[in-house]
């Protein structure tokens, strides 16, 4: 098991830099993701690690070890390619052993690994198939175990739940992640998908556009976005403009004007200035209705567009002076409030951030 | 309003009709393809005293018989390890490696096909023959050898069973076809290895592979599928090529016997032997075939699931690496354009005796072949066109049926369509006397230019099959939906909708067709027995003998004339398929 860091990495096809300078260190047995949109250059950071590519800038290293210059074959990661890429002309047993012959090891002894590495990912029984004749869920443990039976150093997850039913997974997702905790091998697990990142994960990365914009912990992610697109991308946020009336920069405190309201907001990473225009960012779940009558003052009038019954919660579209205003109320909340009706609504000033404006 | 009721009457008389059409195409198709192969067999095992193997013991009781079994398939198993030797090296360097020239290099190594292996023979008579610039070099300037390697007509005992059977393998049939065939198999092997997805070699480096090991687990493995495919068909060619056998006189060969015993037919009196050798033939074949077909099965399950980019893993050689691919190539090329060079320089050679290049040059022999071998160019471009045409139809209405499950039994009908790339031609001329002759119309004897036309078309059918299936596949069936929801019967739609989609394809497939029809020698020779309404080839192969001084000048003449034609005809090919290509030589 090793730290693996990455120091200013850049890595270019041709006009495109499909990695950016991007700085990061996973610690010893953590699970690392790389969460971003389709194209931002996950794969591609992966494959680095992995050795397929080489950084044009930067350096990687496993532990101390400067890696740039070690072809994939002897990093000893363990990875999981996006489409399991199993070989169809072996079968499951000669998959999972193939690393293992290479490493040279006596027959028995490859034997008696293979039954535990299958055994451990709940394939026993199945040595003797070929791949064709394996589920999808099943040919993905495949190429879990044929990584992790070599003890790799690191193990690396490109999309591993992508080609999986929503059904599956969830279950393969827990899986994964008590199995990692079980080894305590570091990790780095690759996805699009951010509720998956924020389930799985001890830290997250979210990348955009070859750069990394924010580290943390998936609470941090998810309560404390830095960025206005790493708030966009992480759950749902409404974004209402609103007008600075002050900042703290030693606090990081901001206070807001949204319609006749004034909130007192903390964390405010982006310098701003009194007068300005800016983005108010709330989550749906913190912006609460009442019915007008019964609304604590101050409060935005707004109309009902449409109510939906997800189950758990309502969720209600709410026009508020031209913008469509997501919110979440818990079932037991429900009151007969219709569609077409005027109501108010309040913000918790906590659970509100504020970004610059102009970055979109 | 239309009187729907009407409507639907037309519309059942119409499916109707394509049913009928159906069936029709699907006699043809049993008629000339199925009946001929079933002939044989029946033939084989019937005699006076009712079904027997007597004449398969009759025939293996022959020492002669039996050597020729044994050179027939020595031969061929050594083509097949000559063209993988050559085709599978190819194939990794041509779809791994970027180099610059390597497009020049794509086509010169594709130019032996354009040629039919007996013509390039002749092509390498002064090359690499007795007397040839080969011997020459090696003997009289290099002093390498003390006396000259006979190349092309040599033969080499391997073993002997017992005190008769010699094994003998007959190594010019082999190097003739080696030059002409290896392009099958490196096209194929291509094909696979270009399939092959990148990840899956990653994963092997990921794990610790790497080098010749990587190779020789995963991606040797996985491009087997287009290797199998590849060698079936240089054997099953190779086993049944009748033309280079003849031209280099070796004639303890299946397919020579089965053309010398033709007379015999004729007399009214057909030995039996040459339905043994055609059983033979056949179940070699159809075992071949299967064998790739369970390698084929294996291709399907590569690609199992879609997801990621599928970068392509290609290689900058350097240095070394570098200079030997040049190397490898280069001479490979000159191998390779060997035939064209010497039948160009045969043909415009004056005096070419003990020398490495002719002594002058006159333009005498091609003006000589420009007129006497009109009539025969013109056989040759009438049957192959007609049967070209005929193939664009049965092929397009077949691939149309398929692809689009119109019919019960299509797959059957694709199956026989598609049948000819694995039976020999031998078989085609064989069948056709067994069935035709005699018959009004068929008789090849005294109908020669109907049924040549038809073994042409039925032989080439397969071409114009598989292409027109690949492009059948690209048209979205709800073009097709579409405008029969909107009323138009399949016949119409088909005519609207289909057939501008697919005209190039039917167009380029048609031409493939065309092509090897005119270089088709083994039907031709067997149906073919006067020089009346017979085309080039065997024009040809006649010249070449017929006049000892300038006979081979002039066969090298009509050769050249010949590869031009259909050198055209590949390169319209080339420009309207462009990278599919390939799918045209392929199982
Ligand atoms: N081999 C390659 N050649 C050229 N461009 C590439 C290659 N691999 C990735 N890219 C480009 O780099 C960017 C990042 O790609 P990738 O790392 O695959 O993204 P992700 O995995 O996040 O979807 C994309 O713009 C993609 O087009
Ligand atoms: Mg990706």
């Amino acid at each position: 098991m090793v730290r693996v860091k990455l120091v200013n990495v850049t890595k270019r096809f041709g006009e495109v830099v499909a990695v950016n300078k991007v700085n990061f260190e996973v610690k010893e047995g953590e699970l690392f993701t790389l969460l971003g949109p389709s194209g931002c250059g996950k794969t591609t950071t992966l494959r680095l690690i992995a050795g397929f590519y080489k950084p044009d800038e930067g350096e990687i290293y496993f532990d101390d070890e400067l890696m740039n210059d070690i072809p994939p074959h002897k990093r000893n990661t363990g990875m999981v390619f996006q489409n399991y890429a199993l070989w169809p002309h072996m079968n499951v047993f000669e998959n999972v052993a193939y690393g293992l012959k290479l490493r040279n090891m006596p027959p028995p002894k490859v034997i008696k690994k293979v039954k535990a590495a299958l055994e451990l990912v709940g394939l026993k029984g199945k040595a003797q198939r070929i791949p064709s004749q394996l589920s999808g869920g099943e040919q993905q443990r495949v190429a879990l175990a044929r990584a992790l039976v070599i003890e790799p150093r690191v193990l690396l997850l490109d999309e591993p739940l992508s080609n999986l039913d929503a059904k599956l997974r969830l279950r393969v997702r827990n899986e994964i992640r008590k199995l990692q905790k079980k080894l305590g091998i570091t990790t780095i697990y690759v996805t699009h998908d951010q509720e998956e990142a924020l389930s799985i994960s001890d830290r997250i990365a979210v990348m955009n556009q070859g750069r990394i914009l924010q580290i943390g912990t998936p609470e941090e992610i998810y309560i404390f976005p830095k960025d206005l697109f790493v708030a966009d991308f992480i759950g749902i946020t409404n974004f209402i403009p609103c007008t600075i009336v002050s900042y703290d920069e030693s606090k990081k405190e901001a206070v807001v004007k949204l319609g006749n309201m004034q909130l007192k907001v903390p964390s405010v990473y982006n310098k701003v200035d009194a007068g300005e225009e800016a983005l108010l960012a709330v989550r749906p779940e913190n912006i609460k209705i009442h019915k007008l009558e019964e609304a604590p003052k101050p409060y935005l009038e707004g109309k009902i567009d449409l109510v939906t019954f997800l189950g758990r919660v309502i969720r209600y579209e709410v026009i508020y002076d031209n913008y469509t205003l997501k919110v979440e109320a818990p079932r037991t909340d429900m009151r007969s409030i219709k569609e077409g009706e005027k109501v108010a609504l309040t913000i918790d000033p906590l659970a509100v951030r504020v970004f610059k404006a102009n970055k979109k | 309003m239309m009187d729907l009721g009407a409507l639907k009457l037309r519309l059942r008389a119409q499916e109707r009709n394509f049913q009928i059409l159906v069936i029709l195409i699907s006699a043809i198709l049993i008629t000339f393809i199925v009946a001929p192969i079933l002939s044989i067999i029946l033939k084989a095992f019937i005699t006076e005293k009712g079904i027997s193997l007597s004449n398969f013991s009759l025939f293996f009781s022959n020492s002669y018989y039996r050597e020729a079994v044994y050179s027939t398939f020595l031969t061929a198993l050594f083509t097949v390890f000559g063209t993988v030797a050559i085709g599978v090296p190819l194939a990794y360097i041509m779809v791994r490696y970027e180099f610059p020239l390597k497009r020049l290099f794509s086509i010169l190594i594709l130019v032996p096909m354009i040629m039919p292996p007996f013509v390039g023979a002749i092509g390498l008579y002064k090359i690499l023959g007795i007397n040839g610039a080969v011997n020459l070099i090696l003997v009289n300037y290099l002093n390498i050898l003390d006396k000259p390697i006979n190349f092309l007509f040599g033969t080499i005992e391997l073993f002997r069973l017992g005190p008769y059977d010699k094994f003998i393998l007959p190594y010019g049939i082999v190097l003739i076809n080696t030059i002409h065939l290896f392009p099958l198999v490196y096209l194929n092997c291509a094909a696979s290895l270009a399939n092959i997805d990148p990840s899956l070699e990653e994963q092997a480096e990921n794990l610790g592979a790497r080098g010749f090991y990587l190779f020789r687990t995963v991606t040797f493995p996985l491009m087997r599928p287009g290797l199998m495919a590849g060698a079936v068909l240089v054997f099953i060619w190779t086993f049944s090529d009748l033309g280079t056998a003849l031209i280099v006189h070796y004639f303890k060969y299946l397919p020579v016997i089965v053309f010398f015993k033709l007379y015999e037919i004729r007399a009214g009196n057909p030995s039996p032997v040459s339905y043994v050798i055609g059983v033979l033939m056949i179940i070699t074949s159809f075992v071949a075939l299967y064998i790739s077909r369970k390698y084929v099965s294996l291709k399907r399950y590569v690609m199992l699931f879609a997801g990621g980019r599928v970068i392509k893993k290609v290689l900058k050689p350097r240095g070394v690496k570098l200079a030997l691919v040049y190397v490898g190539l280069i001479l490979l090329s000159l191998i390779a354009l060997s035939p064209h060079i010497g039948l160009t320089l045969l043909a415009f050679s004056d005096k070419w005796v003990f020398s490495i290049l002719p002594e002058g040059y006159t333009l005498r022999h091609m003006n000589q072949v420009l007129m006497s071998s009109l009539p025969y160019m013109t056989n040759s471009i009438l049957y192959s066109s007609v049967a070209a045409v005929i193939d664009i139809i049965i092929g397009g209405f077949v691939a149309y049926v398929v692809t689009r499950r119109l019919a019960v039994g299509g797959d059957l009908l694709d199956l026989v369509a598609t049948l000819p790339i694995a039976v020999p031609g031998v078989i085609f001329g064989l069948g056709y006397w067994a069935l035709f002759y005699k018959v009004p119309l068929l008789d090849p004897l005294r109908y020669t230019p109907i049924i040549l036309t038809i073994s042409y078309s039925m032989r080439r059918l397969p071409y114009t099959v598989r292409v027109s299936y690949a492009g059948m596949l690209q048209i979205d069936e709800a073009l097709e939906e579409a405008s029969i929801n909107l009323g138009a019967t399949r016949i119409t739609t088909f005519r609207k909708i289909t057939l501008p989609l697919l005209v190039m394809n039917l167009f380029a497939g048609g031409i493939m067709a065309f092509v090897n029809a005119m270089i088709e020698v083994s039907t031709t020779f067997l149906l073919v027995l006067t020089a009346r309404s017979a085309p080039a080839t065997w024009f040809l192969y006649f010249v070449a003998f017929a006049d000892p001084r300038n006979g081979l000048n002039m066969a090298s003449a009509i050769g050249l004339i010949f590869v031009i034609i259909v050198a055209t005809a590949l390169i319209v090919v080339q420009k309207i398929l462009g990278s599919r290509m390939g799918t045209v030589f392929r199982l």
